[in-house]
């Protein structure tokens, strides 16, 4: 038997159908109610949406779910540019994308879709719910685990019912995992000096259908918008900006219409202008006495449309969606190793990196496919599931690319905190735009 | 049989392959009922017998008393990922994968079962390990289903192998089964011992008298059932990577595991098996990967594919 506590990756990676592993049992053990559809009338969190790429989206596919999550949206353009430079990528999926093969089938060639969080969720739940051997103990606690003395299994102790002695313990139960202490890993990192915050926009139709995400490096950190999928029109996007704790707590303060400005200045106004009229908003978000934050930004703009390059830019916003406004403390974390004698670490319990581009999801998604790959595998040759082989299938395939990930994401996360000039990353940018072959590459990457 | 060795280069024949050792072999171990459990077979013998068997039987029989004494003093490394049997342990994947290829390409009727899955696709079959050492072969085809019998003549590896097929209670909850035994192969065929499959990996080479050997093993088997060896080759290269390269240079196995006048040519082997009645079916060259630290098939197609070691499959006909 295996047992994984977990967190959103949770079901995948117990559900892989692999016919090798027909005669095992998974227990599943979920603190919340997994059966829970979250309500989806405006107002709650139903910001929360990721950005799955072909890799991902191919797994979900092979577990029977990807295709029943609707509505998402693809998005098959990537412009990320710099504030402090003229660099800028502008990446095509039909034109470097990943190839056909790479994407699910059934669709065309695509960066990646977005797709609301709680639609995932629920998907998978039925697919757990209509797959025998998952043994769901929902709404129930992990108590504690330990090594077995006679067999050296892990035993997991709910909060009712038997312990469970399993063959293989997955920890997919995030940041501050059970598993993860059992196992005595440690789990090294760092907060960032940096808060996110998502929001969902109303942005102005300008006839491309909302096919493009969009990121621009500011110094203080950098400012997302991705197609939205929550109203089923071209008028919705999503907002991630990193940004200061200080500027954050304001954004989030902020009057709707302020908030709408600010965000419009961000990803078109100089950074001075930024730096302006961020400091225009007190602390409480209220705005300073007198100041015009509209015709400010605005008269911005004007001064600088001399140096206007012509190039394509994001679409004006022109609202926000009541209550999506949400910050949270940016953080990395890895673990020193990904395994341990019959247990294995996945998702955010394994390692913790910001939330730009959905980038955690991903890369619990690919530990749960890695995982489930070295289990089949294993399980085949009629080896031990929970044994070091398999285990170490799975840590050589990951442990490697999860710090890659991390590393990569630390990087341009410093180099949005101004480690790096801005003159070497805008060369760094030409230098990819430039290269049909760069592209590519960072296709593959990212939709591996 | 010797119109059949006549047609062979002299070269390929191993020493004292043909030296009708196998006949006094069959007949020391039967007039000897205690010696039958412990050393008229396999490369296995338990350290006490070894010590009082008089050197004359062991040099008439396929035991090995040198071979049997070494492996039962390492008897408590087997299960040591990173021990002295790392590479075994890696060539178990690919070892039982072929076993499950071979029986569902060639099983035919009499290797069919109901119960059989594809988790557990031996079930229903009865299997001989034969040399199981510490059991990572055993344990495998028992997870995959079978009626195992894991049968050395090492009580020390005997004893690991039970101690470690009982720390896993997955193992016990079925459908397979292991049975491990302390004998020999000629004690079985005396028993009137009969197996689907009779799997010999990682043996052949440790034996004094391959051919008898492989006779033995044929007595085990149903009609219409499948032998599988594993061995290496007798060529310059098995000598420069088995002996030279990971016993003395590199040290991935202890110096004196291997000697190169006991590997086996593959044209041996099969020539061996048809004259026990069986007919070769596959042999496939099995390749290491330092690199990624794996096993795997080597392409048929590449030159020298069987070169080093090497894994068959064998179906005995009906007599």
């Amino acid at each position: 038997m295996r047992c994984a506590p977990g967190g959103l990756t949770r079901c995948d990676a117990t559900s892989a159908k692999s016919p090798f592993l027909a005669n095992k049992t998974i227990a599943l053990i979920e603190a919340g109610d997994l059966m829970r559809t979250p309500a989806l009338e405006s107002g709650t969190f139903a910001n929360r949406a990721s950005s799955i790429t072909p890799g991902s989206a191919r797994f979900l596919q092979g577990l029977g779910v990807w295709d029943a999550i609707e509505p998402k949206q693809a998005y098959t353009r990537m412009v990320v540019w710099d504030s402090e430079s003229d660099g800028r990528v502008d990446f095509d999926a039909y034109s470097h994308g990943a190839g056909a093969a790479a994407m699910p089938e059934g669709h065309g060639p695509a960066i990646a879709w977005m797709v609301q969080n709680h639609l995932i969720q629920h998907q998978l739940a039925e697919c757990v719910a209509r797959t025998p051997s998952i043994v769901l103990f929902n709404e129930s606690k992990v108590h504690s685990i330990v090594r077995s003395e006679s067999s050296g299994l892990p035993v997991v102790s709910l909060d009712r019912g038997e312990p469970i002695e399993c063959q293989l313990l997955v920890g997919a139960d995030g940041l501050h995992s059970k598993v993860r202490e059992y196992a005595g890993i440690e789990s090294i990192g760092w907060d960032y000096d940096q808060h996110g915050i998502v929001a969902t926009l109303a942005v102005e139709d300008d006839g491309t259908g909302n096919d493009t995400a969009w990121q621009r490096f500011l110094p203080t950190g950098p400012i997302a918008l991705l197609p939205d999928v929550q109203q089923l029109a071209p008028g919705y996007s999503s907002l991630v900006w990193s940004t200061k704790p200080a500027i954050a707590a304001k954004l989030t303060k902020a009057a709707p219409e302020v908030f709408v400005e600010l965000v419009n200045a961000a990803f078109h106004n100089p950074v001075a202008d930024i730096d302006f009229l961020g400091s225009q908003v007190q602390a409480d978000g209220s705005i300073a006495d007198g100041v015009d934050i509209a015709g400010e930004a605005s008269w911005g703009r004007e001064r600088a449309r001399g140096q206007d390059s012509g190039e394509r830019m994001p679409p004006r916003v022109v609202g926000v969606q009541p209550k999506s406004r949400a910050p949270f403390p940016l953080r990395l974390r890895n673990s020193t190793s990904y395994v341990y004698e019959r247990t294995a670490l996945i998702g955010d319990a394994a390692h913790t990196t910001h939330p730009l581009a959905g980038q955690g999801l991903n890369l619990g998604l690919a530990d749960a496919r890695a995982l489930a790959a070295s289990v089949s595998d294993a399980a085949q040759a009629g080896g031990d599931v929970g044994g070091a082989d398999a285990l170490g299938a799975y840590a050589a395939a990951r442990f490697a690319s999860g710090a890659a990930m991390l590393a990569a994401a630390d990087g341009t996360s410093r180099v949005f905190g101004g480690l790096v000039p801005s003159q070497l990353r805008g060369i760094g940018m030409r230098l990819v735009n430039g290269s049909a072959r760069a592209k590519a590459l960072l296709a593959a990457v990212a939709s591996a | 049989m010797k119109r059949f060795l006549a047609k062979l280069p002299s070269t390929l024949l191993a020493p004292g392959a043909c030296k009708g050792s196998a006949v006094r072999a069959a007949a020391a171990a039967l007039a000897r009922p205690h010696l039958a459990a412990s050393c008229a077979r396999g490369a296995f013998t338990p350290v006490a017998s070894v010590h009082t068997q008089p050197a004359g039987q062991a040099a008439g029989s396929s035991v090995d008393a040198d071979e049997i004494q070494r492996f039962s003093r390492t008897a408590a490394e087997w299960w040591d990922p990173h021990g002295q049997y790392e590479l075994l342990h890696r060539m178990n994947p690919v070892r039982i994968k072929y076993v499950r290829d071979m029986l569902q390409q060639f099983g035919g009727p009499e290797l069919a079962r109901a119960e059989a899955t594809t988790a557990a696709p031996f079930a229903g079959l009865r299997i001989l390990d034969i040399g199981c050492g510490g059991g990572f072969v055993s344990e495998p085809l028992c997870r995959l289903g079978a009626t195992v019998v894991g049968a050395d003549a090492s009580n020390e590896n005997i004893q690991v192998a039970t101690t470690h097929y009982r720390r896993d209670p997955a193992l016990a909850r079925g459908p397979g089964s292991i049975d491990y035994r302390h004998t020999t192969a000629e004690s079985l065929v005396e028993q009137e011992e009969q197996f689907d499959v009779v799997v010999a990996l990682e043996i052949i080479e440790h034996v004094n008298d391959p051919k008898q050997f492989v006779r033995t093993c044929s007595q085990l088997v149903k009609p219409e059932g499948m032998l599988i060896f594993s061995t290496i080759n007798r060529t310059p290269a098995s000598y420069l990577f088995t002996i030279l390269l990971a016993e003395h240079l590199l040290r991935w196995v202890p110096v004196g595991t291997h000697t190169h006048d006991k590997y086996i040519m593959p044209e041996e082997l099969e020539l061996y098996l048809k004259m026990a009645g069986c007919q070769p079916l596959d042999v496939s060259g099995m390749g290491y990967n330092p690199l990624l630290k794996s096993w795997t098939l080597v392409s048929k197609s590449q030159p020298g594919n069987l070169e080093m070691n090497y894994i068959l499959a064998a179906r005995k006909s009906i007599l």
